[in-house]
Order: structure tokens, then C-alpha cells, then sequence
């Protein structure tokens, strides 16, 4: 073949190649749209919402919905951030039926092929959020609704999780994903605020065994708080003995002083959403192809030796073996969370302070989540690279100007799926201040990790007899 | 790769591309025709729901018994259904299907509920200013009602590996407004399987 030729063919090929890449774009999904992270920083919401509109379409339909209805949410257009959200609770239940187009073009080009369908987590996030929404709207029977769903939305989203991974460890991680204690202890404050009190009773005890089966994921202890209100709810449904097994059972739980909540009056719910979620970065890793991995009598199998190979186990000294090429690619791995300069809060009111409780941590449970995907997700990267790699040998013994486009279109187009809720706080915390009913001046100081007071605020609330209110509050800067 | 091939390969993703675009078609139905598109309480349930309730309340005896007493038909205001349900549902509609059901069998009165009653007794406060004599109409000649229809909405959903079961229980009480003795209970069940594809092109 001529060199003008082979110039000729490169050429096209190349061409291809670009719209390839430019298909699969450039910088990762973290990088392009951290900048939102700022504006949200400086109360900027509309050019927010602008910049999320801007990238409307795509993969990433999902996320947009998402992050335009929490941007919504904090800029107290409450309707409309019920809107935003319905729409992405609706595209993530339409997700579940999986596209073949889009997961054929995954294995030979990266899973932003794929449309994002949403993290456990992050589903679960969304009736929180909505529950807010309904009870700025003063409409306090939909955030019942909100309520109940919580705790289904997640068990669900972990369902289709675990429908997309092969390997009964990495199910079994996963499956350790489907309860949240915090999820289940805010319905059991909204089911008692409205005085459904045995329903509150079976959120407090789904929220305590949450809890205490879950501290090693997240790594928060069941809040001193949620032992009171189990112990108030089942008391005054008669759970005498059901209280006294679970006080045998988890005895901190209940470790803790009374804080006068069965006196009159009312209750301030105050839930306190700090810092920014670990994003996911994309991490480049080589693993060598081996002389011997001709044994593999699939490329599965083969995918299989080579996710045992980025295990920290394996040691190639130990094998008399050569390396044939190294497959580079790109796989998805947990960022830092950012603390931001708020991590507690102290309520005061009619003589009364308060501390908030560490009730929930995002970041970590951003991290379990990946950890669980982390087997199916590399085994299909390594198939992928290995179709990759196998186009490449096949070009190369073409022509080598083909071989070497193939490659570089191999690698342009290897890139992690960074995708994730970018807008969610690190951790959440709660504070529940008892009042007399009346009329209260109500001060929050936000403090900082050296326990200073770094900000306060006052607001007047009105509680009645047995009424509750739910605040929540972002601290962005 | 030739000149031709790659020609041949940009034919295919532009008739590909435009095959893929979506066009919104709009197509009108016949409103009593049942169209289950997400598997959620929709308007069908609720005319159901509602009709099924009305059918056992006139199947019982309570009308009957009120109106050998009094020699007239029972009066009932529709009062609140609560949805205990992780789904929003419409239940003014609801309530309103209740309503048209029971003025439908023709043999309940019904009365305004209490939102309703507001509005209602603000035009006729205008009427006091503004109305002429012949036509202001008085105060304190509202009908009391003599039962009030309660209940609730409950729901269990059931799924795995995409197939959804969903069931719907709607529990009514008709109760004497004077004594509270409940006069009549319902319940009427609505159960649903959503099958979602595993798979699309």
C-alpha cells in the first residue's frame, strides 16, 4: 500500500475517530459541572439552573433532573422542585428497562454510552427533599406520602443495582445498601407529626436495626435522640415488652437522659445538611496482558483473571511469566468529600439548647456504593478493553498505520463513568428542641469543626400542643 | 477502511439519527376508556373505587332505616379519605366521584363539604350588601347533614426483578353525625401487576 494511501485511509479513519471522542466528550462529568458546586456557593440560582439547562439531553437527563430540582428546592421554588423531581422519579423507573443499543456501544466505547439511571443513595435522597418541599406547601399529607416512599424508593433502586452485578460477594455488598437508619427515623418523625404513632413506632425500629447494622457503612452510631423517641412511641402504644427486648438487645440505644419530650408542648425538627458529597474521580490503571492469558478459553473469563489482576493480592513475581501489553483504562473511583466550614449546630430557644447528632453520611455511603459495583464494573471495563485491544492486534496485522489509529481510538474513547449527584451535602445531622407551646424566638448557631460559633440566626415559631416543625438548612459558605 | 465505506457508515448514523427522533402524537380518547400507563392510582381507580363504595352503601340497609324513621332521605356530606399510600393520589377526585356516585343513586341527599361551605357563605354574605330583597338569600337555612362518609386509602406494593404488584384498599365509614354510631362500613380493593421489559432496543 502506497503512503498517500494508507494517508488517505488514516485520514477518514481518524475522522471517524474524532467524532468518536467528541461523541464521548472530553473532560469528565466531575469536572464539567463542579462549577455548579460554586454558584450554589454564592446563592446564585438561577445561573444554576441555567448552567444545568444548558447541557439539557443526553445520558445525563437524569442528573439535570435532579440537581434542577434540589437547586429548585433551595431557592424555595418548592412546586417546581416537586416538578423537576417527579420527572426524574419517573425517568429512573422508566431506566430500569435497559437499552441494548446503548450497552452494546459500552463495550466498545465507555459507559457514558449508557444512561445514567441513578445511584441507590441518590433515589433515595429525592422524598426527602420533596417531603421539604410539601411542608413549605403546607401540605403536610404529602409529605406522609414522601414519607413512605423514602424507604421504598431505596430498597428498590438497590434491587435494580443488584440486577446488573454477576458475583454473589458483590450482590451480598450491595444488598447492604438497602436500609437507611436516617431514612427510616425522618418517616417516623413525619408519621408521628401527624399522629401516627404505631406507624412512627415500626420507622424508629426499622430505623434502630438500620442503624446499628449499618455503622460500619457509614459510620454513625444511632443518634442519642432516636432511642427517646422509640421509647416515647412504644410506650404509648403499650410495646412494654417489645421496648424491654430491644433495650436487651442494643442497650446505648436507650443510654441516654430524658430530655423532657413527654411534657407539653411541641417539637422542632431541625435537620442540618453539611458540606459537599465525595464525587467520583476517574482513576487510570495498567494491567499487564500476560503470554499465558491464552489459556483463557473466553474473553469473559479472561476479564475475570484480569479484575483478580488490580486486586492488591495479586503479585506477579510469583508467576513465571512475560508481559505481552499493558490495557490501560480509566475506571471510576471515590473522590474527597468537602466538610465545608459548618458541622454541627446548637438550637436554643425558651431557655432550652440543644446540640445537633450526626445522623447520616452520604460521602460514605457514595463510597459502599462503588465498592459494591467495583467487580461488575471492571470486568465489563476489561472486556472492553480486551475488544479494544483485540481490534487492535487485528488492524495492526492489516496495516500498521490502521493499528495505530484503532489504538489511539481505544484509548481517546476510554473513559471512566464519573457521573454522580453532585449537589448533595457530605453528611446530615439532626437537632430536636421540645418547646412550651407559644410563640418562641428560635436562635441556630452553626458552628465549625473546633465546636466555634461561626454563624447564628434567629427565627420566630409558632408550637402548638403536640405540633411539630421541620426545618432544614444548607450552610453553603 | 475506503472513502466509500466511511460515506456508507455516515449514511446509516444520519438515517439512524433521524428514524431515532420523536414526535409528539396526540390522539383523543374516550374518557371512560381504562389507560394504565405507570401503574399508579390513576382516574379509572378512582371512578371505580368510588362506584363499588356507593354500590354496597345503597346495598344496605341504612337508607332504608333512616327513611321509615324520618320519612325522608339521609343527607351526607363526603368528608375526608386519607391516603396512607407512598402514592400521590388525587383524592378530591375521589371525593368528588363519591359525591356524584351518591347524587347519582338518587337516594342520599348531598351537601357541600367544608371547603366548599366557605366559599358558598362568602357569595352569600355579598348577597347581603349587594342582592336585591327578592333574590338575597337568608342565613341559617343550610341543610345539616345527618352522616358523614370517612375513610382511608392503603396500599402495599410488592415487586421484584421489575414486576410490581400493587394493592389498593379503600376503607369507608358512614357515621352519625349526632351519635357517631357508624351506620355502614366498605371497603372496596384494587390490585394491579406492572411488568416492566427488561430490555429495548
Amino acid at each position: 500500500m502506497s503512503l498517500m494511501r494508507r494517508l488517505g485511509a488514516g485520514s477518514t479513519v481518524i475522522g471517524l475517530a474524532a467524532a468518536v471522542v467528541v461523541a464521548a466528550g472530553c473532560a469528565t462529568y466531575v469536572a464539567s459541572n463542579v462549577e455548579l458546586r460554586s454558584m450554589l456557593e454564592t446563592g446564585a440560582w438561577q445561573r444554576a439552573l441555567d448552567r444545568i439547562d444548558a447541557r439539557q439531553g443526553g445520558r445525563d437527563r437524569l442528573l439535570e433532573l435532579l440537581q434542577r430540582g434540589h437547586v429548585l428546592h433551595y431557592a424555595g421554588r418548592f412546586e417546581e422542585s416537586n416538578a423537576a423531581f417527579q420527572q426524574a422519579e419517573d425517568l429512573a423507573a422508566s431506566l430500569y428497562t435497559r437499552s441494548v443499543s446503548q450497552h452494546a456501544a459500552s463495550f466498545i466505547v465507555n459507559d457514558l454510552t449508557i444512561d445514567y439511571r441513578g445511584k441507590p443513595f441518590e433515589l433515595a435522597m429525592v422524598p426527602f427533599y420533596r417531603a421539604f418541599n410539601y411542608l413549605s406547601l403546607g401540605d403536610p399529607d404529602a409529605a406522609q406520602v414522601e414519607a413512605r416512599k423514602a424507604t421504598l424508593a431505596l430498597a428498590d433502586a438497590v434491587e435494580a443495582t443488584i440486577r446488573e452485578i454477576d458475583r454473589p460477594e458483590d450482590r451480598e455488598a450491595a444488598r447492604k445498601l438497602e436500609d437507611s437508619g436516617f431514612l427510616h427515623w425522618f418517616s417516623g418523625l413525619l408519621f408521628e407529626s401527624e399522629g401516627e404513632v404505631n406507624d412512627a413506632f415500626i420507622a424508629y425500629r426499622n430505623a434502630a436495626r438500620a442503624y446499628l447494622g449499618g455503622t460500619s457503612l457509614t459510620g454513625v452510631p444511632p443518634p442519642p435522640a432516636l432511642g427517646r423517641d422509640l421509647e416515647r412511641t412504644g410506650l404509648a402504644l403499650g410495646f412494654v415488652s417489645e421496648i424491654d427486648d430491644l433495650r436487651t438487645a442494643a442497650p446505648t440505644l436507650f443510654d441516654t437522659p430524658p430530655n423532657g419530650d413527654a411534657a407539653p408542648g411541641g417539637e422542632v425538627v431541625f435537620v442540618l445538611e453539611t458540606g459537599w458529597i465525595a464525587p467520583r474521580d476517574q482513576l487510570m490503571l495498567n494491567v499487564p496482558i500476560l503470554d499465558i492469558d491464552r489459556r483463557y478459553g473466553s474473553n469473559e473469563d479472561w476479564a475475570w483473571g484480569l479484575v483478580d489482576r488490580t486486586s492488591s493480592n495479586w503479585n506477579r513475581s510469583t508467576v513465571d511469566v512475560n508481559v505481552k501489553y499493558w490495557l490501560t483504562v480509566a475506571v471510576p473511583t471515590m473522590g474527597t468529600p468537602e466538610a465545608g466550614p459548618v458541622t454541627a449546630v446548637h438550637l436554643s430557644a425558651a431557655g432550652r439548647t440543644v446540640a445537633s447528632e450526626e445522623a447520616d453520611d452520604l460521602s460514605r455511603r457514595a463510597a459502599a456504593t462503588l465498592e459494591a459495583e467495583r467487580g461488575q464494573m471492571l470486568f465489563k471495563t476489561f472486556v472492553r478493553a480486551l475488544v479494544k485491544y483485540a481490534a487492535t492486534q487485528a488492524a495492526r496485522k492489516e496495516d500498521s498505520t490502521a493499528g495505530i489509529i484503532v489504538n489511539l481510538l481505544g484509548v481517546l474513547t476510554e473513559r471512566a463513568d464519573t457521573r454522580c449527584w453532585l449537589t448533595l451535602p457530605d453528611r446530615l445531622s439532626l437537632a430536636r428542641l421540645h418547646l412550651p407551646a407559644g410563640r418562641h424566638e428560635l436562635r441556630v448557631d452553626y458552628l465549625n469543626a473546633s465546636g466555634q460559633v461561626i454563624h447564628s440566626e434567629t427565627e420566630w415559631v409558632q408550637i402548638a400542643d403536640g405540633g411539630w416543625i421541620f426545618l432544614n438548612r444548607r450552610p453553603f459558605s | 477502511m475506503t472513502r466509500s465505506t466511511t460515506v456508507r457508515i455516515a449514511l446509516v448514523l444520519v438515517l439512524a439519527a433521524t428514524v431515532a427522533c420523536t414526535t409528539t402524537k396526540v390522539t383523543r380518547v374516550p374518557t371512560e376508556e381504562t389507560i394504565d400507563l405507570s401503574g399508579r392510582w390513576n382516574d379509572s381507580d378512582s371512578q371505580q373505587a368510588a362506584q363499588a363504595l356507593v354500590d354496597q352503601s345503597m346495598a344496605t340497609p341504612w337508607v332504608d332505616d333512616y327513611m321509615m324513621k324520618h320519612g325522608d332521605k339521609p343527607t351526607v356530606i363526603i368528608g375526608t379519605l386519607r391516603n396512607k399510600t407512598p402514592e400521590h393520589i388525587a383524592v378530591k377526585t375521589l371525593v368528588a366521584d363519591l359525591e356524584r356516585s351518591f347524587i347519582n343513586s338518587g337516594r342520599v341527599t348531598v351537601v357541600a363539604s367544608a371547603e366548599e361551605r366557605e366559599e358558598i357563605r362568602g357569595e352569600r354574605e355579598d348577597q347581603q350588601r349587594f342582592a336585591s330583597d327578592e333574590t338575597v338569600k337568608a342565613w341559617g337555612r343550610e341543610q345539616g347533614a345527618d352522616y358523614i362518609l370517612i375513610g382511608e386509602i392503603n396500599a402495599q406494593f410488592d415487586s421484584e426483578k421489575g414486576k410490581e404488584v400493587k394493592y389498593y384498599q379503600v376503607d369507608s365509614y358512614l357515621v352519625d353525625l349526632e351519635t357517631n354510631v357508624k351506620v355502614w362500613t366498605g371497603f372496596t380493593k384494587i390490585k394491579k401487576f406492572v411488568g416492566r421489559s427488561k430490555y429495548k432496543p
